[in-house]
C-alpha cells in the first residue's frame, strides 16, 4: 500500500547525514533524489522508501505530533544497533530498546535532527490472523 | 524498509471514519485497534508496509508536519482519481488534482495530492503509461 513517505527537514545536508549514518551497514542506501533535492533511501525502487525533504511549499519544514514512520526490522539485534546509530548522531531518545508487548513488539524510538519521531521495530504481527 | 507510519488526530472517531472509507478503497481495513491512544492500524495485510492513526503519545494535540507525506501507489491512473476525489468527499482538502507531473510516457508520474481533516498529506500515485 504504501510506496514511500516523506518526512520534512529545514537543513538538507545535516538531515542527509543523519540518515546516512543510520542506514550505514543496512540494506538501506541513497537511491535517487527529487527534482526539488530531496533524497530517496530505500533497499530498491519498488520497495518501500523514505524521502528527506524541504516541504513542497517552500515553508519551513515541521515535524508532526502523532507522525511517526516505523522501520522493521528483522531481528532485535537490529534495533539495537538502529537506536545506538542514531543515538551517536544526537538523536533525542524519545525509548530505549524493549519488548512492549511480549514477544510481539519490540521496538525503540527516537527523533531525527527535525525532530522527526521515527520508530525502529522488530514485530511478529504477520503471526496475527487477519478476520474478513 | 517501512512497517508502519502513523498520523496523528485529535479525534479518533473521525479519524477511524474518514480511514475506514478512505483506505477501503484499496481494500485495506483495520488491522489492529488499541485502548492506547486509540491507535488503528490498517493494511491489506500484516505483512505490507501498514497506516496508522493515533492520539499522539505525549497527550498534547496531534499536529499535521510540513513537509511529511505519505504516497500510495495505484495500479491505473483512474484508480488515482477515484481516491483523490474519495479522499475530498469524505472531508478532505485539495492540494492538487490528478494529472502528469513531468514528461508524459511509459514511466509517467500521474498523481494527485490531498489533506485528509487534520492536515495530513497524502499523494496517490500511478507510475506508468496512461
Amino acid at each position: 500500500m504504501i510506496a514511500y513517505t516523506m518526512l520534512g527537514t529545514k537543513d538538507k545536508d545535516q538531515a542527509f547525514a543523519f540518515y546516512d549514518a543510520l542506514f550505514a551497514g543496512t540494506a538501506v542506501k541513497r537511491l535517487f533524489k527529487t527534482p526539488a533535492g530531496g533524497q530517496f533511501y530505500g533497499e530498491a525502487p519498488g520497495e518501500p522508501m523514505l524521502c528527506i525533504t524541504s516541504p513542497y511549499d517552500g515553508g519551513e519544514a515541521c515535524f508532526g505530533n502523532g507522525t511517526m514512520v516505523a522501520l522493521h526490522c528483522d531481528t532485535t539485534e537490529e534495533v539495537d544497533a538502529y537506536h545506538a546509530r542514531a543515538l551517536a548522531q544526537g538523536a533525542a531518545n524519545e525509548g530505549d530498546p524493549d519488548w512492549r508487548a511480549p514477544d510481539m513488539f519490540y521496538g525503540a524510538y527516537f527523533r531525527d535532527p527535525d525532530h522527526n519521531k521515527i520508530c525502529v521495530c522488530k514485530t511478529n504481527f504477520a503471526s496475527i490472523p487477519v478476520k474478513n | 524498509m517501512i512497517g508502519y507510519v502513523t498520523l496523528g488526530t485529535n479525534d479518533i472517531d473521525k479519524a477511524r471514519a474518514y480511514y475506514d472509507a478512505l483506505l477501503g478503497e484499496l481494500g485495506a481495513k483495520r488491522l489492529m485497534e488499541m485502548d492506547e491512544n486509540g491507535f488503528t492500524l490498517y493494511g491489506v495485510d500484516m505483512t505490507t508496509p501498514s497506516i496508522a492513526i493515533t492520539k499522539p503519545d505525549n497527550g498534547k494535540t496531534a499536529q499535521a508536519g510540513n513537509g511529511n507525506m505519505i504516497a500510495l501507489q495505484m495500479e491505473e491512473r483512474a484508480q488515482v482519481d477515484g481516491f483523490y476525489t474519495k479522499g475530498l468527499e469524505l472531508g478532505g482538502s485539495d492540494e492538487g488534482a490528478p494529472g502528469v507531473r513531468g514528461d508524459e510516457g511509459p514511466m509517467a508520474f500521474y498523481a494527485a495530492y490531498f489533506r485528509d481533516p487534520e492536515g495530513n498529506k497524502l499523494c496517490a500515485f500511478r507510475l506508468g503509461p496512461a
